[in-house]
């Protein structure tokens, strides 16, 4: 973890689209979306766990849908018409994925420095912060910024994806 | 100048196993008694033009082992040596050591060179023998090749010059229509900086017939005027014999626009006086040297270019191909060593340029002056197997076939959109969208068969297999393979080659019996052995089929009692025998050998076709042959589905594993301990997989009387699904699901509906596989 803050800092300022996920705000490096679409009806699969919510049919390709929410045990919310899909790109050992995660409205693009960013505190055993890359300030709010590439390979799609 | 080079290794690489394939290919084909010369040539061609790429890029390793084979392919290409088994078994070898030596390098690993060191041996052992038989006529030709000067070649050929000129004759065969064609060839003084060698272009006249050559030194300036660089010499020529002028243009065509030509025919005379082609050549020669000498002493560099293309032809080698040329000013240090020491009397020497350096051979003289250069040699340097087409990557075909998928998908939303339209303009619109429909069916079904590749990719494999094999077990086998050339996907085509393989195999090692069985059962000593491909609706069939001995019902009986597949009381038909053949852990080979009978046995021929969405048969006449039916889809990107619905979701269920379906009776529907459910199907009962259970989805109705029941077969087990409606039938794209996500148990994978919207498509072995452990841990 440490490993991970040092480098990151130490590459300056970085751009992050950021969204509002059950009031907190979270925040996803912009080189890794592909896009932003409305919510629209998704392709069950069956047998996966709840926060899978199926797949979408995106320019040909066949990509999965993620509910954030549930991944990150939040109540279900319905969804309304802010309701959007971030479309992200993860490269890790086993190649290049896109997928789509739901939330319930994105925000905006900001510029995090080094300086605004600060590693995610520990909470003890309570609080997973497995997916946090780190905090940061942007104009007084604070921003959760996500690790999406270790969400992938740990337990959102790798544990599935291994038989 | 330093040009990297590697940018142009994977084309070379790519062009040379190609052409090792073909050389293969040719070497199969390449009849002992009566070799067929053009053979030999292509074999030739290959490896002249692998030597001159591994020269060229640095491998010198390839570049040397591929000189002593070209030595020994110019020997029986000029018919000093007749093709032996030996040298037929050798030549093989050596491709299979060029390929190995070739993919050493690509994979930048170590050249296996004792395995090279010996069949360079075994090849010049060949040659030293052969020049040991005939080592003076062998020497007199070659001695005029290479070793003596032109100056002096030019003066004391006649003799010399006159032998040669009369084999030369009786070699052009005399046509019918004898024409005599005057030629008057002028070349700018650019010429050799285009690459243009006239020399070779002479001599390739010279091969079209008999050719009288004057050399026109008009334009030679002054001494001290000279320019090294430039060509000063025109000619006048004139052949005679049965050529027509395009033969003639073809010969110059590469240095069109750099001279002025003029071809007139003369008359339909008889051939011309005899005059010595080789003695004007070396004249030629003479004059090349002449050229090149003076200036070498104030600028030898500059002298090393211009005078290596001529000296080289004139001197060793067979002229070079363009990568061969380009070494020459490469290695331009090499060169002016060589050639500052130049004087008229060795002006042909530096052409061995040291890039290839000779080779330590018993051979006196390896290095033999062609006595002709065909004109494919250029065509082989332009590139190998020219056939008009083009090499694109498997991604950017499958882009193409996304983006015409989503076209499809959108035209499709269009059409849909187009039927709820009224309105003056409506009908009209309509018509559009018919005409868009069927452009884009067109457009799909062109960018499919791109995709297509001839069978023969997988069949090419079997000519020299089958040989080795058959020489191994000492059979005589005689392959006969049809219809190479029907296409199917490239997907299907890469997955179908490991069965045939192991059919092929089971064919020369169980089917195929020896000479002295065949014999004995007044069969002919030689087996046959057939692959066909065919199309039939829409599949393709392949057949391998042998004349060989058969399955033998009783003995297969025998074995599969002994193994426990069959009941010791079960009686067996000789069909259902013949079926069991495919059961895992079966062969009937009284002895495994290193052929086949490794442990993987038909079932997984089987199951490998299985996969393919096909199926294999089997066609038993015992004592007479069996032959083995393997059907296949086109392709694996398309599957003709049956939507079916289960509550709101919809399912593609592939229609080849449809056996039927049905509207269950009350009744019909039996219980085992309380849970599970079976149903009569024709004197069996079959299990029943509610789908809905199985993929949690809430169903319209849980009633099996209300629903239907799809009876589907996936590893050789039937099954009832239970789902509430069947939709219509159509052409589904099979799309990945593990691309962007993973597996999943009893999908095989998804595809986007005329709506844009997914459906999944059923993996019914994985479904009854997964529905029978659920049953098991109830």
């Amino acid at each position: 973890m440490n490993a991970v803050t040092t480098s990151e800092t130490s590459s300056g300022a970085e751009q992050f689209l950021t969204f509002v996920l059950g009031g907190e705000e979270y925040g996803v490096t912009i080189l890794q979306v592909q896009g932003i679409q409305g919510w629209d009806r998704v392709t069950p699969i069956p047998n996966t766990p709840d926060y899978i919510l199926g797949v979408i049919n995106l320019r040909g390709a066949i990509v999965p849908i993620v509910d954030l929410r549930r991944r990150f045990g939040m109540p279900a919310a319905e969804f309304g018409p802010t309701t959007v899909v971030i479309v992200v790109k993860v490269v890790n050992e086993r190649g290049e994925r896109t997928l789509g995660l739901v939330v319930d409205a994105v925000s905006e693009v900001c510029s995090v420095s080094a300086e605004a960013r600060q590693p995610a505190p520990d909470f003890g055993s309570g609080i997973k912060t497995d997916f946090v890359k780190g905090l940061a300030t942007v104009d007084n709010r604070m921003v959760i910024l996500l690790d999406i590439d270790r969400m992938v390979s740990e337990g959102l799609l790798g544990s599935l994806s291994t038989h | 100048m330093t040009l990297d080079l590697t940018q142009f290794h994977d084309a070379f690489f790519e062009e040379s196993f190609e052409a090792l394939d073909m050389m293969e290919a040719s070497l199969l084909k390449l009849d002992l008694g009566a070799p067929d010369a053009e053979l030999i040539n292509t074999i030739f061609r290959v490896a002249h033009s692998i030597k001159g790429g591994s020269a060229t890029f640095g491998f010198s390793e390839i570049a040397s082992f591929t000189h002593s084979l070209e030595t020994l392919l110019d020997e029986l290409r000029a018919n000093r040596l007749q093709v032996t088994q030996a040298i037929s078994d050798l030549l093989l070898k050596s491709v299979d050591a060029m390929r190995d030596m070739l993919r050493a390098v690509q994979a930048k690993k170590p050249i296996d060179s004792q395995r090279v060191a010996d069949l360079q041996f075994d090849t010049e052992m060949i040659l030293a023998q052969r020049n040991g038989a005939a080592a003076a006529p062998a020497e007199a030709a070659a001695a005029q090749g290479t070793s003596t000067s032109a100056a002096q070649s030019a003066n004391a050929s006649p003799a010399e010059g006159g032998s040669s000129t009369t084999t030369q004759a009786a070699a052009s065969t005399p046509g019918t229509s004898e024409r005599r064609w005057k030629i008057s060839f002028r070349p700018y003084p650019e010429l050799f900086a285009r690459g243009n060698d006239p020399l070779r272009m002479l001599r390739e006249l010279a091969e079209l017939g008999t050719l009288n050559v004057e050399v026109d030194l008009d334009r030679l300036p002054s001494f001290d005027a000279l320019e090294t660089q430039n060509c000063y010499l025109a000619w006048n020529l004139e052949l005679s014999g049965a050529v027509d002028e395009a033969a003639i243009r073809q010969v110059f065509d590469w240095a069109e626009g750099d001279c002025d030509l003029s071809i007139t025919l003369e008359s339909t005379a008889p051939p011309a006086e005899d005059i010595t082609n080789y003695a004007l050549i070396a004249e030629f020669d003479a004059m090349q040297a002449a050229s090149g000498a003076p200036t070498h002493a104030p600028v030898a560099a500059n002298a090393a270019a211009p005078a290596a293309p001529p000296a080289e032809s004139a001197g060793a080698a067979p002229p070079p191909n363009a990568l061969d040329a380009s070494n020459a000013p490469a290695a331009p240090q090499a060169d002016t060593a060589a050639t500052a020491k130049v004087t008229a009397a060795a002006a042909p020497a530096p052409a061995e340029t040291p890039a290839r350096k000779p080779e330590p051979t018993v051979n006196p003289e390896p290095h033999h002056a062609p006595e002709r250069v065909s004109k494919s040699e250029a065509a082989a340097a332009s590139g190998i197997g020219d056939s008009g087409s083009i090499r694109v990557s498997v991604e950017k075909i499958d882009e193409l076939m996304n983006t015409v998928g989503e076209l499809v998908i959108t035209q499709s939303m269009l059409s849909q959109l187009g039927r709820n339209l009224e309105g003056p303009a409506a009908d009209q619109f309509r018509l559009g969208l018919a005409e868009l429909e069927r452009n884009m069916r067109e457009l799909q079904d062109s960018v499919m068969r791109v995709r297509m590749l001839p069978i023969s990719f997988v069949f090419s494999r079997f000519p020299r297999m089958v040989r080795d094999l058959a020489q191994r077990l000492g059979k005589q086998i005689e392959l006969v393979m049809t219809g190479e050339q029907t296409e199917l996907d490239k997907t299907v085509l890469e997955k179908i080659g490991d069965p045939l393989v192991h059919l092929v195999r089971n064919s020369i090692d169980h089917g195929i019996e020896k000479p002295e069985v065949r014999v004995a059962k007044g069969k002919s000593p030689t087996g046959h052995l057939r692959l066909d491909a065919c199309h039939r609706g829409g599949n393709i069939c392949v057949e391998v089929s042998d004349d060989g001995g058969g399955l033998d019902p009783a003995r297969i009986i025998a074995k599969a009692r002994a193994r426990g597949l069959i009941g010791p009381n079960e009686t067996v038909t000789d069909e259902q025998a013949c079926e069991l053949i495919f059961l895992p852990g079966f062969s009937t080979a009284e002895t495994t050998t290193d052929v086949s009978g490794r442990g993987v046995g038909l079932d997984v021929v089987r199951r490998n076709v299985k996969e393919l969405g096909g199926s294999i048969e089997v066609k038993n006449d015992p004592g007479r042959g069996a032959r083995f039916i393997i059907t296949l889809p086109l392709t694996l990107a398309i599957v003709d589905g049956q939507s079916i619905a289960v509550g709101k979701q919809n399912y593609i269920v592939p229609l080849i594993s449809i056996i039927e379906s049905l509207q269950i009776k009350q009744g019909s529907l039996n219980r085992i301990a309380g849970r599970g459910e079976v149903f009569a199907f024709r004197g069996d009962y079959v299990p029943v997989i509610r789908l809905h259970e199985l993929f949690n989805v809430e169903p319209r109705s849980r009633e099996l009387d209300e629903g239907l029941i799809v009876i589907v077969e996936g590893d050789g087990r039937r099954v009832g699904l239970f789902v509430d409606d069947l939709l219509g039938q159509q052409q589904v794209v099979i799309k990945s699901l593990e691309t962007n996500y993973g597996h999943i148990d009893g999908v095989s994978g998804a595809t986007i509906l005329g709506d844009g919207s997914v459906a999944l498509i059923l993996d019914l072995p994985g479904i009854i596989r997964r529905a029978s452990a659920g049953a098991r841990a109830n």
